[in-house]
């Protein structure tokens, strides 16, 4: 058998870059696309800094650089690790790298290669590779590297979190009652209005994270406070923190701190000594936690000969909320040169194949407009080139303007059914040409996105938005459109999640006696209660099917009495989720809807998740020995289950929706937005904008840094990184320009730009060109856009 | 001058041996609901055992490895085996999986109330803890010394079964589970009066196939039941056979992975019967639908055991013989049993498919009318196809 040649690759870089052109048809060549060929044929000890504009090709790039890796470097698969920021995303990028490797494999194999090369392509396990959101990757690692007799970490949801905020940090406490402490959350919110126990506790929550990812000397911060309410925060925070520790659970900032903890005393050695490569994507929305773990692995990456890759858009960077930092992601260069000693290699992806050379050119326009934020961006970086290779249709970027928001609601129905159903929408531009905006033939109302600051139906006044009014008047069209807003409703609103929890709370307390009887019941969700109990009696009177062999007054009646029905005894234990499914019974749409039972989830999975801080575990308990226990079963159950779901503290899983036809048109946030395109994207610039209100200039054209700039304010002395650079207001105007950046850049044909007339002629608003020196630069009118 | 085309994301659906297809098998509505809807079960006997199971016996091989003062058997359930209870148990509950009522004792000696449990006098060695009990003590010794690498992550690609360019949601979709690896290294190091040692030589099949083997080294997986042996005449019988030969196939794909000559299953509930476990065992004894058939004193036990009498004590070789089956890894059975796989990820795409298309769940997804998978089914009062009858809502 021919055996190994010595110093020679498995396979050569240019029968992988020829079987990449030919057989994957991405032409990595050097000729075709020399940033995307210079990232990805990088040799392995190459650290890289990859600058990648939106559409250009940046998953492609990330995983051939990986098979390249594995192809021609011959690094071991499980020598790889790729963190990506979604679950989503690392699930694409995973199934990119699987699936283009076995095809390259197969080219490989069927080249007739000698045996020891044919073994070794036949072993290649791609599975191997590590990947995953930074989470998940931290958890499974703290799990398998567990020291004997050491537990795995256990994490626990958000509302979880917010529950035990609730009852350990404030109300065992009566901390909730402390004006000093709502002073201070006022302070840090920039506002009053709306703050009730739940949303001190979410406050309180993202200042906890804030500690863990900014790393603050939380001793140092409640030393030199001179707010009287920071104290009462911090021992609020440390007792959730103990919390945790006391029940040997993790949120997600706890695992990331523990993760970095292991990583740097040497627990996780055994780990470390098999990474050879790492390679993180959207590293613009990294933290500083997050940076000193992606530096641990990068240590070991280099002690081990291999290198770092980072790859993201500081335009692109949208979670200063959620503690992003983008200062990281900039000084990038500086920071892992000081710290590692390394000098990566700056590579600019700036090619854009997804958009129209219009999109391109505005896109690249919007983002130079303020001139102050140039200074905020990466020194040096090009702007994005169009490359689309395919023919296309080179549309003007296109605006519609109404008096309000229902005149814009009829109209842009009528505009999407005309591009769907309706032979298309034709429109001139200012030159005279003429234009027809309709879907692929083989295309489908999912390829239109609208996308919004928020996709609630309805404002804090509980006025209908733009997202209900659409909706309305698309279902009014024939054929009708459907639209797929997984977040324009809370829970609480949905009709049938009503009826379902009304008809529970019917079911176990008649009259409601129990709720009554809990003296500090939020009176929201009292009144919440009521609503569902009132739908759930009118479904009962509306006796639905099946009406046999018992109807769901019967049912309900005899829960109410405590009767058996079909059963001989009353047990001692009754499972809640029991109760729910049985009930269901009545409720066809949550057996049958994709969209319903995806509700009929979120509300199970209160309940599971609801047991780990109750006494009853969700079981209603009925012992004719201890008759206090039922009332006590059924008040935590109000407690615990029905008030997280009443105030909206309760999300749908949305990656349960993913057989969801493509018959409806995607309503979203910029930010679900992120990392997709459409063929047609509508961008909702000021709908609820009626007069220069303050209330929603964070939105438009901020006053103040607002409530993510404030935490930073307030914390990032304490922080190692220190104060950030650039004004709270600057950061302000610089997120919502890289917010629109992100919205505008997610088109591949046709951007619409829609709002009310008064953003058409007056409001200041940086979606529609307005800098913060107060230039408009796209003018009164907005003559740049064609009106429609 | 239509818009074009929006890409579709390319993800590759990943399938789970047990989570997936086994369910599916069940029920495919069922399966849609409690799998691919994640509802809970209401009451999740069967997946809180085999979860907990799994959990006792791994974090037992772990504390066997901490050192010879483990290493010696009996373990004691008091001081031994109740603290690996209760940490599984709690990582269960962070899970949303809670302990049905009457199958395990959360509490302490401390604890006062009365909580579950038939009285106060915490903790009880319900049945989940005698199982535990018999489980370690029973296999334990004659196990843990024998395995290589316990909890692998086996993962793999497969091509998507009818693959439809723009119809089918991927060219491949992945498939995975876990296992513990017996290595052959550590098979001849054994001490000559291991169990297991001795299973596998009492199977000719197998040691006709060690023996035709080009190689010393050979590994045997190894994986866990929380349920009693199946019928031969059940489907499960045959499911679980094509569990072990698709496992040894996604072992094989493993770098530095020896041959995989066979897998052992054991079925824990055989080692402490439940009273429908001894149901289910008297009814397979009189029709001759299991391999392992009592005798003597067992048989007659068994054959005389009413239902409504305490359930007999079973011999110790019985019981032991009936909680190990050896499954043989030949060539063509592992490519009949992934046939067999595709096969179901085949139909499973389908009814996605039929769903994406627009097609509600119940048109989508069809019912496995079963009469002992419908009774303890939480959906049968809804369900368009249930067995032998509809359901109706009881109360409570």
């Amino acid at each position: 058998m021919k055996s190994p040649p010595q110093d020679e690759n498995m396979i050569n870089w240019n029968a992988f870059e020829n079987a990449v052109c030919n057989y994957l048809g991405r032409d990595i060549s050097i000729s075709g696309n020399p940033n995307q060929n210079s990232a990805i044929q990088s040799p392995i000890n190459q650290s890289l800094f990859i600058v990648a504009g939106p559409g250009s090709g940046k998953t492609t790039v990330i995983a051939l650089r990986v098979l390249k890796l594995i192809f021609v470097d011959d690094v071991d698969p499980s020598n790889i690790l790729v963190t990506t920021f979604t679950k989503k995303a690392a699930s694409e990028l995973r199934s990119r790298i699987l699936g283009w490797g076995d095809q390259l494999r197969q080219v490989f194999i069927n080249n007739n290669p000698p045996t020891y090369l044919l073994n070794q392509l036949q072993s290649l396990n791609f599975n191997r590779i590590i990947t995953g959101t930074l989470d998940s990757i931290s958890e499974e690692v703290l799990m398998d590297y567990r020291a004997p007799g050491t537990p795995p970490p256990v994490i626990i949801e958000d509302f979880v979190s917010n529950a035990l905020m609730i009852r350990i940090g404030l109300f065992s406490h009566g901390r909730h009652n402390s004006h000093r402490l709502r002073n201070y959350i006022t302070r840090l919110r920039g506002t009053a209005w709306g703050l009730n126990v739940s949303e001190i506790s979410a406050t309180l929550l993202e200042i906890k994270d804030r500690f863990f990812h900014d790393q603050i000397d939380i001793n140092q911060y409640q030393a030199n406070s001179t707010d009287p309410g920071a104290a009462i925060a911090c021992d609020a925070i440390n007792d959730y923190i103990q919390e945790l520790n006391g029940r040997l659970l993790f949120d997600f900032a706890r695992l990331e701190h523990e993760f970095l903890t292991q990583l740097r005393s040497g627990a996780l050695a055994r780990f470390l000594s098999n990474i050879k490569f790492i390679l993180i994507d959207e590293y613009q929305d990294t933290n500083l936690l997050q940076e000193q773990i992606y530096f641990e692995l990068a240590k070991a990456a280099l002690e081990n000969g291999g290198s770092i890759s980072v790859v993201g858009d500081d335009d692109q960077s949208l979670y200063r909320f959620r503690g992003a930092t983008v200062d990281l992601f900039q000084s990038f260069m500086v920071r892992i040169s000081n710290q590692l000693g390394v000098n990566p290699r700056v590579v600019y992806l700036s090619q854009n194949y997804r958009s129209t050379q219009t999109i391109v050119d505005f896109c690249n326009d919007f983002i130079t407009l303020d001139q102050e934020f140039q200074n905020a961006r990466v020194h040096g970086k090009p702007p994005i080139v169009p490359s689309r290779s395919q023919q296309y249709t080179n549309f003007p970027v296109f605006g519609m303007f109404r008096d309000d928001v229902n005149a814009l609601a009829s109209d842009l129905a009528h505009f999407i059914y005309r591009v769907v159903y309706g032979g298309g929408f034709r429109v001139r531009d200012h030159h005279g040409n003429e234009y027809t905006i309709r879907i692929h033939p083989q295309g489908s109302p999912a390829d239109i996105a609208l996308l919004f600051s928020s996709p609630r139906e309805f404002d804090s006044r509980g006025e209908p938005r733009l997202p209900l009014l659409l909706r309305q008047e698309l279902s009014h069209l024939s054929p009708q459109i459907r639209v797929f807003n997984p977040r324009g409703q809370s829970l609480q609103e949905i009709p049938d999640v009503q009826i379902l929890c009304g008809l529970i709370l019917e079911c176990l307390d008649h009259g409601s006696a129990i709720q009554n009887a809990i003296p500090n019941l939020p009176s929201y969700a009292r009144n919440v209660f009521d609503n569902w109990r009132s739908e759930a009696r009118s479904f009962v009177n509306s006796n639905p099917n099946p009406t046999r062999p018992i109807s769901l007054r019967q049912f309900v009646n005899a829960w109410q009495n405590r009767t058996p029905l079909g059963a001989r005894i009353w047990e001692r234990e009754i499972p809640l989720v029991d109760l729910i499914y049985k009930l269901v019974t009545w409720i066809p749409n949550m057996q049958n809807d994709i969209e319903e039972i995806v509700y009929l989830e979120a509300i199970t999975r209160t309940i599971t998740q609801s047991a780990l801080f109750s006494n009853f575990r969700s079981e209603i308990i009925f012992d004719p020995s201890n008759p206090d226990l039922e009332d006590a079963s059924i008040k935590e159950v109000l407690w615990n289950i029905f008030v997280p779901l009443a105030t909206g503290a309760i999300e749908v899983n949305e990656e349960l929706l993913e057989t969801l036809p493509n018959d409806r048109i995607n309503v979203m946030s910029i930010h679900q937005a992120k990392g997709l395109e459409f063929p047609l994207v509508i961008v909702d610039v000021g709908s609820d904008f009626r007069t220069d209100h303050h209330a929603h200039a964070f939105k438009r054209f901020p006053i103040n840094g607002g409530q993510p700039c404030n935490m930073e304010d307030e914390f990032r002395g304490y922080s190692p990184m220190g104060q950030p650079s650039r004004s709270a207001i600057d950061r302000a105007f610089d997120d919502l320009i890289r917010h629109f950046f992100v919205a505008y850049s997610r088109t591949q044909d046709v951007l619409l730009l829609v709002g009310l007339n008064s953003v058409r002629y007056s409001i200041p608003n940086v979606a529609t060109g307005w800098d913060r020196s107060r230039n408009w630069n796209w003018q009164n009118g907005l003559p740049n856009l064609v009106h429609i | 001058m239509s818009l074009s085309r929006r890409p579709r994301p390319y993800i590759i659906p990943e399938y789970s041996l047990t989570g997936d297809l086994l369910a599916y098998l069940t029920c495919g509505l069922q399966y849609r609901y409690h799998n691919k809807a994640s509802l809970p079960p209401s009451t999740p006997v069967q997946l809180w055992f085999g979860e907990f199971i799994h959990g006792v016996m791994e974090e037992a091989y772990r504390k066997w490895q901490q050192g010879a003062q483990f290493q010696r058997f009996p373990w004691n359930w008091d001081t031994d085996i109740r603290d690996i209870e209760l940490e599984i148990d709690r990582r269960l509950r962070a899970g949303g999986l809670y302990p049905p009522p009457r199958l395990f004792c959360p509490y302490t000696a401390s604890t006062t109330t009365q909580g579950l449990c038939p009285d106060t006098n915490h903790p009880h060695k319900l049945i989940a803890s005698q199982r535990t009990d018999a489980a370690i003590n029973t296999w334990g010794p004659h196990l843990f010394p024998l395995i290589h690498e316990s909890e692998v992550r086996l993962k793999g690609i497969r091509s998507m079964p009818g693959y439809q360019p723009n119809v089918s949601r991927s060219n491949y979709y992945g498939i995975n589970g876990v296992v513990d690896v017996l290595s052959s290294v550590k098979l001849q190091t054994s001490s000559p009066g291991n169990l297991i040692l001795r299973y596998i030589h009492q199977n000719s099949t197998l040691q006709q196939m060690i023996n035709n083997l080009n190689t010393e080294e050979y590994e045997i997986i190894i994986d866990y039941k929380g349920m009693r042996r199946p019928s031969t005449t059940s489907p499960t019988w045959k499911y679980h056979e094509w569990q072990i030969l698709t496992y040894a196939w996604l072992r094989s794909m493993e770098p530095q992975s020896k041959p995989v000559v066979a897998g052992i299953l054991f079925y824990l509930n055989e080692l402490s019967p439940s009273r429908e476990d001894m149901k289910e065992l008297k009814n397979d004894v009189a029709s001759g639908s299991t391999d392992v058939m009592p005798q003597g004193l067992d048989l007659r036990n068994i054959q005389n055991w009413s239902q409504t009498a305490p359930i007999p004590q079973l011999s110790g070789p019985f019981r032991e013989e009936r909680s190990i089956r050896i499954i043989c890894c030949g060539p063509s059975h592992i490519r009949n049993a992934l046939q067999s796989f595709d096969a179901v990820v085949n139909d499973i795409e389908n009814c996605v498919l039929s769903e994406m298309q627009g097609n509600n769940i119940t048109a989508s997804w069809q019912p496995n009318p079963d009469q002992r998978t419908c009774t303890a089914c939480d959906f049968k009062t809804f369900c368009p196809n249930p067995a032998p009858r509809p359901y109706r809502p009881t109360v409570p």
